[in-house]
Parts: structure tokens; sequence; C-alpha cells
């Protein structure tokens, strides 16, 4: 709190584009006010809205064709590569799709506090450790450098010590065998056959020639499920439509394909057209009957077993809130965890939703950290910095004192190789029950062009005449230490500084009716996180002539060119000024 | 700010040391033991460069094979409370990591102290304890065998049996450490 | 602070680093400095803390081992520490080099374990990078964090917590302010 450093946002024009689509009642002020007259008001930063639409310049990007600011809620996102955060593989598309976005090597973090695991040999005990064949199976253990926890803790060990993910989906907790997705469809298929033999449906617990693993009645791991029910109900579709109403046989019907989802969703937004269809097939349907066809019926006597596991483990043997969250099925206990395979991360693209050309695009190496494509808004709108005019003493609280003016430096350094014209609108007070007066001494100046990289590096090497300028000149100022309107107060090849002056209010609550704001009186609540801060909403306009662009079908601004093939541009946003904490009384 | 070499200040004195052994002890040069107690020190344990052990109140007991690394300081801080006269006792095996802060009654064998950690004054660790880089064990507070504090202040038990290979992994960190830092023993012996 | 010596804070080398004459590096013969390097007051770097070599290969006999290697451009603020991890390996305990790349930024009171820290990365303050780390290109670690031992943090991560996670990335106009040349240039004597 003591520590604050002052920061500029800049609002992304999409903000203003994009209006609230549903009309809340009008009973609540806030939203019918805050819509109608958007144009007109000046931009409060503290209005519930302003959040989403901040950012700081390094977040935002520039759409070169329609000339504006692009924010991360304006841009749409493509993914260029998936890959594993751990292992750094990229993982092909084909894959992703098949077996979902987590990494299928050996890539886990620890189910307790989420650090990596890593693969380490267990020790030959001499003594044997309650596994039946300790010599063969087991060697290899996943193990948490942090927390120290290990797969032993749920029994679970590896034969080797690479593919860990295909092993550790063959285990389940405490070293059984899981019976895997093609093993249940091999048992299906056999068992369909034998339904077409003999018409009738087999009952349960009827099944003897080749059942030795699966059993109607057996408590599914929620895999396990979700492959018996979804093959099930899969199985009911092609019988109830063999053609069905939504265009695609029934046969194909995949309902992870992101097509058939859409369709699906098509179905509820849509009319009542497909509704009918839906209802009418229904009919046909049967529900799951068993654990093969995916039914679970709840024991009673797991409830019995949970309390009793909980009276023994007490809290400890319990799992957080944060630990069940990560895990995919549930797990009231720590022995139910399930060490977490590494879900993929992404390289994407950015294009601007507006034209759809391309503003950001990673080489597609995972590896690499080039970008083929970078707009950033950072090359071509102007940065603003912030500090205090009278350097602080270290000592000094950097908190501002109520009612007393303090003055701070806006520094504007131009990226553009172009001259700049800057004009900057500030509300006379900012916005909200503690109203700062706030006063630009120079609202108007011309920024000098950027140069090159290697230029600069010209001047750095004979010790830039530039840099010898600008400190004169601020020296020369100092004496009366005093900044005169209109006037610009520092400036070099490519940046100017102006002065701002802002009176802070007190942020008293208890003060005296007679100088409480309209908003104040309205408005007694107590202070509010961070209404201490002085924020001043700004409105930056830039001007400047640039070679007219290469592909000039844009028809607006054929109109502004001039004849030696220069156009005016110009770009116009707010900002939000945060200068400094004021101090309480 | 103190003149920056250490030859021009006067040494300050000695507390008094007693050593077990003095062939398999290293405390390297740029260590530093201060106080007026007792501080003694057993076979096969190594004090880094820049470690403090400090006996200013009460003395300071540091079992076989210990690792003791720079920036950690060893020692009560202020003055002892009733029933803590026995300052800082630590048992065989512990390793304590960089810049952590020890001002437990007693570390039990096998603990793991780690980076910037800070051990509360009269607090009692079990045997095998970890304790996690930047963690605290409050003043008095009392960890069971096998507890392991991690994150925020969590706690667990590890049951994970792997007690053997940690000591036989210090070990050969100290017979490692032993080549690589170079001790000055008789700068610190001190007997009374 | 009264009395500053008389040459200044900072040791200028050849190369341009600047090391602070109350910096602690033990091992000096063992650390290789790319050059533009800035280490300030009370860092350590255990330079000492070298590999474990059971038999000495017949090649390189003459070059000395390396335990710390640092690229161009690096600050090591006040108070922090570098030190080479070590793990047991085939039953034989062993340190292992610590690199660190071009550009890296470490805040004061910062231990770093690492087996690897690439280019331009920046870690705050009071962090704790745990052993065997690899953390690649762009990287923002927060300040206060605690990276647990042996975790790849990927390239344009934003880290924070305990353990450290990754909480963000790093956004497109951001990857410029990773660069440490002027700091470097603020950083020195006459300052």
């Amino acid at each position: 709190m003591a520590n604050f450093t002052p920061y500029t946002y800049f609002q992304c024009p999409c903000a203003d584009s994009v209006l609230p689509t549903r009309n809340i009642s009008s009973d609540s002020p806030s939203a019918a006010s805050g819509t109608s007259d958007q144009d007109e008001r000046t931009f409060d930063p503290r209005a519930p809205r302003s959040n989403y639409s901040l950012y700081p310049l390094e977040h935002l990007l520039y759409c070169e064709d329609c000339h504006q600011i692009r924010c991360p809620r304006c841009v749409l996102d493509e993914i260029v590569t998936h890959y594993c955060p751990n292992c750094l593989f990229e993982v092909p598309n084909s894959i992703v799709k098949s077996e979902g976005t987590r990494c299928t090597r050996s890539c886990f973090q620890c189910p307790i506090c989420i650090a990596p695991l890593s693969v380490s040999a267990v020790e030959p005990q001499p003594e044997g450790h309650g596994v039946a064949d300790t010599a063969h199976v087991g060697q290899y253990v996943l193990n948490c450098a942090y927390c120290l926890w290990s797969s032993k803790d749920i029994g679970v060990y590896f034969d080797k010590p690479n593919a860990i993910s295909a092993q550790l989906a063959r285990i389940k907790n405490g070293g059984g065998q899981v019976i895997t997705p093609r093993d249940r469809r091999k048992d299906r298929e056999g068992r369909t056959r034998e339904a077409s033999m003999g018409p009738s449906l087999d009952d349960d617990g009827v099944q003897e020639d080749d059942g030795p693993k699966l059993d109607p009645n057996e408590v599914l791991d929620p895999e396990g499920q979700f492959s018996n029910l979804k093959s099930f109900y899969q199985s009911q579709i092609a019988e109830a439509s063999p053609t069905s109403a939504l265009g695609f046989t029934g046969g194909d019907y995949g309902y992870g394909s992101p097509g058939a989802l859409s369709r699906i969703m098509g179905i509820y937004t849509g009319g009542t057209f497909a509704d009918k269809k839906v209802k009418s097939k229904k009919a046909n349907f049967r529900e799951a009957r068993d654990a093969l066809e995916g039914l679970q019926i709840v024991d009673l006597a797991s409830d019995a077993d949970a309390i009793k596991k909980l009276q023994e483990n007490r809290w400890q043997g319990t799992t957080s809130l944060e630990q069940r969250a990560e895990q995919l099925s549930e797990a009231p206990f720590v022995s139910d965890l399930r060490p977490l395979a590494y879900v993929l991360r992404t390289k994407r693209s950015k294009r601007c939703k507006t034209c759809r050309h391309i503003l950001s695009k990673p080489e597609s190496k995972v590896q690499t950290t080039r970008f083929r494509i970078r707009l950033v808004a950072l090359n071509y709108i102007p940065a603003i910095t912030i500090r205090p005019l009278q350097p602080l003493a270290p000592t000094q609280r950097s908190l501002l004192t109520p009612r007393k003016a303090v003055q701070f430096l806006l520094t504007f350094k131009n990226p553009l190789f172009e001259n700049v014209k800057v004009s900057i609108a500030t509300p006379a007070h900012t916005p909200g029950r503690f109203k700062s007066k706030v006063t630009v001494l120079c609202p108007q100046f011309e920024v000098g062009a950027n140069t090159d990289a290697w230029e600069e590096a010209l001047r750095e090497g004979g010790k830039g005449a530039g840099g010898e300028k600008r400190r004169t000149k601020a020296e020369a100022h100092e004496g009366q230490n005093q900044a005169e309107a209109g006037q610009v107060w520092e400036q070099g090849r490519n940046w100017v500084s102006v002065v701002v002056e802002v009176i802070p209010p007190s942020i008293r609550m208890d003060a005296p009716d007679f100088v409480k704001t309209e908003e104040h009186k309205n408005d007694e609540g107590p202070l509010r996180e961070d209404e201490d801060v002085v924020e001043i909403p700004a409105f930056v306009r830039v001007e400047w002539e640039a070679d007219a662009a290469q592909d000039d079908d844009t028809g607006n601004l054929a109109s502004m060119r001039e004849k030696d093939g220069r156009e005016k541009r110009e770009l116009a946003y707010w900002c939000v000024l945060g200068l400094g904490r004021i101090a309480r009384e | 700010m103190s003149s920056k070499r250490h030859s021009t200040a006067p040494p300050p004195p000695k507390p008094p040391t007693q050593f077990s052994s003095t062939s398999s002890l290293i405390i390297a040069d740029a260590a530093s033991l201060i106080g007026t107690h007792l501080i003694s020190l057993s076979s096969n344990t190594i004090i880094h460069p820049r470690t403090k052990l400090i006996s200013t109140y009460a003395p300071i007991t540091v079992g076989s094979n210990c690792i003791l690394s720079e920036r950690a300081t060893i020692g009560l801080q202020s003055e002892p409370s009733e029933g803590l006269s026995q300052g800082v006792v630590i048992a065989d095996y512990v390793v304590v990591e960089v810049g952590a802060r020890v001002e437990a009654k007693s570390v039990g064998e096998g603990c793991i102290i780690e980076v910037n950690s800070k051990i509360g004054k009269g607090a009692v660790l079990g045997k095998h304890c970890k304790i996690g880089p930047m963690c605290v064990v409050a003043e008095n507070e009392e960890l069971a065998d096998y507890t392991v504090v991690y994150g925020n202040g969590m706690q667990r038990v590890d049951r994970s049996g792997v007690e053997h290979l940690k000591f036989k992994m210090i070990a050969r960190q100290v017979d490692v450490l032993r080549k690589l830092i170079p001790g000055n023993l008789p700068k610190f012996i001190n007997r009374t | 602070m009264s009395r500053k010596p008389a040459k200044g804070e900072y040791i200028e080398t050849d190369t341009g680093n600047k090391v602070s004459r109350r910096s602690q590096i033990i091992g000096t013969t063992n650390i290789i400095l790319g050059g533009k390097t800035v280490i300030q007051a009370e860092v350590i770097i255990r330079g000492d803390l070298l590999r474990t070599s059971s038999s000495v290969p017949d090649g390189g006999k003459q070059s000395n081992p390396v335990a710390v290697a640092i690229g161009r451009y690096c600050i090591f603020s006040r108070g922090c520490e570098l030190r080479p991890p070590g793990k047991m390996y085939k039953g034989t305990f062993s340190h292992y080099p610590l690199k660190i790349a071009d550009h890296v930024f470490i805040g004061p009171g910062s231990i770093i374990e690492a087996a690897l820290v690439g280019s331009h990365v920046s870690i705050g303050a009071n962090c704790v990078i745990g052993k065997f780390t690899i953390i690649k290109d762009y990287v923002r670690i927060l300040g206060g964090t605690v990276v647990p031992p042996n975790i790849v943090i990927p390239s344009f991560s934003v880290v924070a917590g305990r353990p450290g996670r990754v909480v963000g990335e790093i956004a497109e106009g951001e990857v410029e302010g990773f660069d440490l040349r002027e700091l470097y240039r603020s950083v020195g004597n006459n300052t």
C-alpha cells in the first residue's frame, strides 16, 4: 500500500460498440443511464463495465487494416499448436481429438499440491511390500518433490519409467487392474452377438460363458461407466433411428464431434420442429438396466463405508475443495486421488474480429519464441509514462496530501516514424464520490518521429547530443520549479513530457455536508476498494500523416488523401491515468 | 555500513566449542560462530560458508551427518523463556537449507528444513519432518514425526517410508561437500 | 552510507560486467560470465558446488569445470543467490551446472537452484526457484513465488503461488519489456 506505482490503462474502442444486449428493468438507474448517453459522458474508470475494457498498452494489438486498437475481447484466437507444458512435445491435432487435451506421455501433477511429479525407482526392499510379485511388478513410482506425495500412497506402482499415462490408465488405486474401454467393447460385442441369438434380453447374473471379468453388478469407475453408457445409448440411437432426422445416419452419431454438438445445440435454440422430432423418437428408447449398460445403483452400504473411513482417517484423510476440483472424478478421500495429467497448452494466432486480418501469429514450433506477425499497439500509439514532478525523498510517504496541488509529468513516447500531434482532454473533476481537480498544463503538442534502432545506436555511441540537451532544459526549469501553462516541460527526439496538476480531495467520510459532492451525499457508504486512488480519465487524440496504404480500396480514406500520396490519420481513445493514493487524515 | 574488509574490524569473541571429531567435521572459513554459550558439533557435519550459528542466548547442539547451508541462522535470537535453557538441539541427518532460521527447541532425526523457512522459538520437530520453502513453524509448535509442511502452511503426513534412501543420500552429499568445501576447523576451536 | 569506498561500489570488468565489491562469489574459476552482467551487493554465487566427477575424463582436463554459466545482460539484485542444484543419480550424489541465458533479471533475496533459466526471464523479489527447475524464454515469475523442484515452465508464462503454477500468459506487447540493456546502463558507479 505504501508503494504505489503509477499506471496507464487504455480503453479499447470495442467497449463502445458493444451495447448491453439485455435490457435490465428500468428501475435500476445504472443500467438506464449507462447506455443512453455513452458518447456524451466522460468515461468513468470506476464504472463496473470499465473493468472489462481497460488494458495496459502491452496487452493491446493494433489492426493495420481497420486502423484501430484491438484488445483480447475483439480478437479471435486460433490454435496453432497444442503442446504439453511439461515435456514440451507438440501434440498433433488428431491425437488431441482422440485422446483429449491432456499429456499422454509421462507428465503428471501432484494431486495434493499440483507440483510436478517425477518418476523414481523403488529401492528393492528385502521384506517385500505386500504386492504379489515384487521382483517383477511395480518398480517405479511417481514422486512429488514438494509435498513428498508418492503414488505409493494410493498403491500405484509402474513397471517401466516411461509411458506412465498408458500404464496408469490400467491401474486402479490400490493396484487393481482397470478394465480398459477396449476390453469392454470386446465383451459388449460378444454379448450383442449372444443376444441376437436368443431373442429375449438376458437377465442379470446369467452370463456364464466368457465373462470372467465383466460382472453386470460390478462397481464401475467413472470412465468405465461413461464408456458403457455411451455405447449403450449409441446403440439405442442407432436402433431407434436408422436415418436420423438430423441428417446423418445413426450409426456414426458421434456426440464428440463438434459438428454434431453444434447441431444438438441448434435443437435447443431452434424452433419447435426439432423438438417434436426428438419427442417422437423418445418413445423407442430404453434406459440402461445394469452395469454393463452403464447403470450404477447407489449402494447404501457405501455410505457406511465412507463414514467408517472418515472415522479412521479423520480430517487428514479427506481432500480439499481445490484438490477435488482438479480430479476428473469424485474423490472425497486422499486415497481416491489420482495423479493429474498435465493439461495441454496452446500457441495461438490472433485475428481481428472485424476484418479477419491476422494481428499476431507465433511460429508453430514449440521451442521457438519468434512471431511471424506481431502487430502490437505499442508500435502504433504513444506510450504514456507517469512520474511525480518533484522526486520524493525515499523517507517521504508516497501518498498524496488532500487539498494540496501536486504535479505529475506525463511522458508521451512516439513509436511511429512520423511526427504526431497529440491532444489530451480530461474532465476538470474526476468522476466518482471524491473528485480530484485536474489541469493539464499543455493539452496540445507535437511529438517527434521515432528513428531506426541503428540510428539510435549511432547516437548513443557519440554520447548523443539529444540526451544532453534534455538534461539542460530540465535543469533550466528546476530553478523556478513551476510549469508554465501551454508549454511543454521537456522534450526529446521522440518524446514529450507535459505537466498535469492535480488537487486531490479529502477522503474523510465524516466531512461536513457542504464540502461533500452530490454523489457523496447520495451514497454515504464506506470507502470502497481503491476509491482513494486518483484515477484520471483522459481522452487522447493522435494525428499524423502517413504514407498512403497500398491497398486503398477503403473508400472513406481516399477523400482524406493529399496529392503526394500522404494521408492523414487519426486515432482517439480513452485512457486512465492512475497517479497515486490519497493519504487518510 | 560496516567496513568492507573483515580483517579491519576486531574479531568478535569466539564462542566455546566442543567438536566430537576434528577430522570429519567441516566448517567453512566464511561461516560464523558467534555467542557465549557452548556450540557442540558432531562428526560428518558440514557447515557451509556464510552460515551463522548464534549462541548468544543459549547453547547449540548439532548431531552428526548434518548439512547447514549458507545464510541459515541457527540458535535463539532473543532471551530464552523458561524451559529453553538447553537452546537449540539438532539431531543427526538434518539438512538446513539456504536462509532458513532455526530457533527450535529440538529438531528430530532426518528433518529437512528448506530454503527461507522459519522454525519459531521453542518449536519441536519430530523425526523426518520436511518444512517446505518459506514455510513457518510457529513458536512452541510441535510437529509429529513424518509431518510435511508445504504451500501456505498446509500439512500432511508422509508415509512413503524412504528414510533409508534419505540417509544414504545425505551421507553421500556430505562426502561430496567435504571434498568441495575447504574447512577451517582450527579457526573455530575454543575449548573451555 | 556516509563513507563510500573511494573506487565506487562496482568493479567493472573488460567485458562490461559490473560486480559489487560486497558480493560474495565463491569458486570464481568455475563461473562463466558472458559480459554486461550486474551483480549487486550481498549476492552469493556458489561456483564451488561442482559436478562430482567419479573418473576424470581425459578430454578437457585443462579447461575449468563449470558450475555456474551466465549469459549477457543479466541483473542479479541485492541479496539473491545462485546455487547449482544437487541430486542423487545412479548411486552417486552430484551437483549439476546452473545455466542462465541472456537478459535475466533476478529480484532481491531470490534463491535460484534451477538447472536452466532461459533468455528474457524476470524473477521477482524473494522467490525460491526449486532444484532442477527449467525455465524457458520470456517468463515472468512474480514476487514471493515458490517454484517447486523439477518443474518445466514453458515460454510466455506468468508464474505465481506456493507452489508456483502458471497463472497467465505474457502478451505479445510485453516481449520488449524484458530487454535489460537500458537497466544495465543505469547501474554503475557514477549513479
